[in-house]
């Protein structure tokens, strides 16, 4: 596989000004499920440093390369953490290795109806775009409502957006975790999202927790499809949602250099 | 071409209103000189313009045929609430239509089981928490202004709370959105069980100040009440040993539900008005607040007093029932309105900073209020610092709006030097537009206003908020201020 790891920020945004198609990683370990892509590929994994910590005010700020161990290192030495279940638990954990990685994915965490989804949990980002702009949003605050919330939109985006570059997260006391996972899923799974009265745990192969808002599975689905409120799959966005969304790739991604796609 | 201006508008007003009238009803639509003048501002009464009309809808569809009025015959359009934003954002900054929200109150469905409820924006924020207590649940957003302020109103601000810091704001809680988008067109995202595949949209349309469309029904989350909850007020003989005890508790690993910080002048207007004991030489309170299961929040908000006296407060009481823990949100979140018992006019101001330069903070708004020569007191929510500065003065003197508004620009200057944001909950509205272009570079603002286009949202819809563009709006500015009378 075609694989460039920049060094820094500034040859991120010239591999960027080529023009050329390109798919950003971050560690590659969600290649899986991801639909198989033979160009040319950017890893972040070289930006990796933690640029600020200040737990008196509940924030981190680090490059999206930064492994989300490190990340919980960090933020563990002051009592604090990401309140996501460690990769021990596998996909019940956080989904991807590095921070951009995992936000790219925006996959839900067994946690997520007690603390919230990752979403919740970015407060900021420093993003490239495909051109090699460079665009911020958000505040290094735990609050802020200036601007849009472009930052919380790239959640879930898989790098077709923008490129994540640093992020700016807010972070939880340790002590207020919920209880952690009683099983693991190892392997790569579809996670929906579902509505507890109409859980069917027949319809998966594992059903962890009937009382979370959500699904996991070990058995592949078709698509990342959300449970609506009589049992259906919904079908993908409506036409009219399906249009914003184009639109809002056409302005980040006015040539298509951004390479995504869920594995179908 | 845009009608905007007012005295062009003016004539043909009670034509508009009529041909309006038509489609949607006579009932709904209401002009004239009282119209114009109730609905020239929001809460934010510095920036004023009168509307051309109000449109008072009562179903998405309503709404819908007012938006294609609006662009069949040019006329900018501005939706509304309950009026209570803080920024100007439901100002009619061209003059134009006003739709108002107020007419749409309906909870259309809910589940308990699945923990969501649906409802028409116009909906005031506590009602919905009504609906669901008996089941032992509520909407966690909770702004002060919250037994009138509107669902849609909570969206388009993304408002928060004092509940914010444990539970987050407006957008945590949000899973499904019915919006009008700028053509007239009803568009649908998400539901009960959560957004559809693909890019996260809603993230952009929450807290977009109405600028991207018209949201007329939400799909909001439940959450369970706790099991415990217990409220402690302490109080401080100075303002930084209060601010200091801020940045100790944030940091002590314990989340408190609420943390909100009331200073002296806000107090003595506060107990003006209700029973609460306010101890002799008090400088600041601290109201404190912890939920959860009984034990943890009783070692919770042990904890927290502890750290209060290991920060020199004189007094500290908990509250012992459910009547006494009202009393003490009563005064917390009426506490704005007391401030009407120091000066005819407030303006309450929103921006945040790091909670650990709160100290520095406080102490620079002080010291901008002294040097422009108005009031000010503060109320705000501490934890997650994000101030309220509320200057109180008397609009009628000459040159008073100008200390104010130049008072607010210094006091956000200082926000952003401390590592801050302009505004926390209140929106940049009208108020802040000038002030965004210093957090994010030209091009971060050129790409956010671009999100107009995404959406299909002309620039005649909520004209000249956020990211104003066009001459207009430039135009404008000037005839907004000083229409107060």
């Amino acid at each position: 596989m075609n694989i460039q790891t920049p060094d820094n920020i500034s040859d991120l945004k010239e591999v960027c000004r080529s023009g050329e198609q390109i798919r950003v990683i971050g560690s590659g370990s969600a290649l899986a499920w991801l639909r198989e892509w033979t160009g040319k590929h950017i890893s972040t994994k070289k930006l990796n440093q933690v640029l600020e910590f200040r737990p008196d005010d509940l924030v981190i700020r680090a490059q999206a390369g930064t492994t989300i161990e490190e990340i919980q290192s960090v933020a563990q030495k002051s009592g604090l953490t990401l309140p996501i279940p460690s990769s021990e638990f596998g996909w019940l954990g956080y989904a991807g290795t590095t921070i951009g990685g995992m936000l790219a994915l925006g996959l839900p965490h067994y946690w997520q109806s007690s603390t919230g989804s990752i979403r919740d949990w970015i407060i900021a980002a420093r993003t490239i775009s495909s051109s090699g702009e460079e665009l911020e949003f958000g505040a290094q605050v735990v609050k802020s409502v200036a601007g849009f919330d472009v930052h919380r939109a790239l959640v879930g985006s898989r790098g077709g957006l923008l490129i994540l570059a640093e992020i700016t997260l807010r972070l939880f006391p340790i002590k207020l975790l919920p209880a952690p996972p009683e099983c693991t899923i190892k392997e790569p799974c579809c996670i929906n999202h579902g509505l507890r009265s109409q859980f069917k745990p027949e319809w998966f192969h594992l059903a962890v927790d009937a009382s979370q808002q959500l699904i996991w599975t070990e058995q592949p689905l078709p698509n990342y499809h959300t449970i609506g409120p009589k049992g259906e799959r919904l079908p993908q966005p409506l036409p009219q949602v399906h249009a914003i969304q184009s639109q809002l790739k056409k302005l980040c991604d006015p040539n298509g250099v951004l390479i995504e796609g869920w594995k179908s | 071409m845009i009608l905007g201006y007012n005295e062009f508008v003016s004539q043909t007003a009670e034509q508009i209103a009529c041909n309006l009238g038509r489609i949607v009803g006579e009932e709904k639509v209401l002009h004239g000189s009282a119209v114009e003048r109730v609905y020239s501002s929001d809460a934010y009464t510095v920036e004023r313009f009168p509307p051309t009309v109000v449109a008072l809808p009562t179903s998405t569809e309503d709404i819908a045929e007012i938006v294609r009025f609006c662009r069949e015959h040019d006329l900018p359009f501005t939706p509304r609430g309950a009026g209570t934003g803080l920024s100007g954002g439901a100002m009619p900054a061209l003059g134009g239509a006003v739709i108002s929200t107020k007419k749409l109150t309906a909870i259309l469905d809910f589940s308990i089981e699945d923990q969501w409820l649906h409802a028409q924006s116009g909906i005031a924020n506590l009602k919905i928490t009504k609906k669901v207590e008996p089941f032992g649940y509520h909407f966690a957003p909770d702004p002060s202004s919250q037994s009138v302020s509107t669902l849609g109103g909570n969206i388009a601000m993304n408002s928060g709370g004092p509940h914010t810091l444990k539970y987050g704001v407006t957008a945590q809680h949000i899973l499904g959105l019915r919006y009008v988008n700028g053509n007239g067109e009803i568009i649908t995202i998400g539901g009960p069980a959560g957004q559809q595949p693909g890019y996260d949209l809603l993230s952009l349309l929450i807290g977009s100040e109405g600028t991207l469309g018209i949201v007329t029904e939400a799909w909001v989350k439940l959450t369970k009440n706790p099991s415990a909850i217990c409220t402690a007020s302490t109080y401080f003989s100075t303002i930084e040993d209060a601010s200091k005890c801020v940045g100790a508790m944030v940091r002590s690993g314990v989340m408190p539900a609420a943390l909100e910080m009331m200073d002296h002048y806000v107090l003595a207007a506060v107990a003006a008005a209700y029973p609460i004991h306010v101890p002799k030489g008090t400088a600041a309170m601290l109201l404190i607040e912890t939920d959860g299961e009984p034990e943890s929040a009783k070692s919770d908000i042990d904890e927290l007093i502890s750290i209060a006296e290991q920060h020199n407060s004189i007094e500290t009481a908990l509250a012992k029932n459910q009547a006494e823990r009202t009393l003490l949100w009563t005064a917390r979140k009426k506490g704005v309105g007391a401030l009407g018992r120091l000066a005819p006019t407030v303006v309450t101001h929103d921006g945040v900073i790091p909670p650990s330069r709160l100290p520095e903070m406080l102490e620079a708004v002080y010291a901008v209020v002294q040097s422009q020569n108005i009031g000010v007191a503060n109320i705000f929510h501490a934890g997650d610092g994000n101030l309220h500065p509320i200057f109180y003065f008397d609009e009628r003197e000459p040159g008073a709006i100008d200390r104010v508004v130049k008072a607010g620009e210094m006091v956000i200057e200082k926000c952003l030097e401390l590592g801050g944001s302009v505004t926390g909950e209140h929106g940049i509205g009208v108020e802040k537009t000038d002030l965004l272009a210093k957090m994010y570079s030209a091009n971060s603002l050129a790409f956010q206003a671009r999100l107009r286009d995404v959406f299909g949202s002309p620039q005649s819809c909520n004209p000249c908020k956020v990211i104003p563009s066009g001459k207009g709006c430039l135009e404008h500015k000037v005839r907004w201020r000083g229409v107060a009378t």
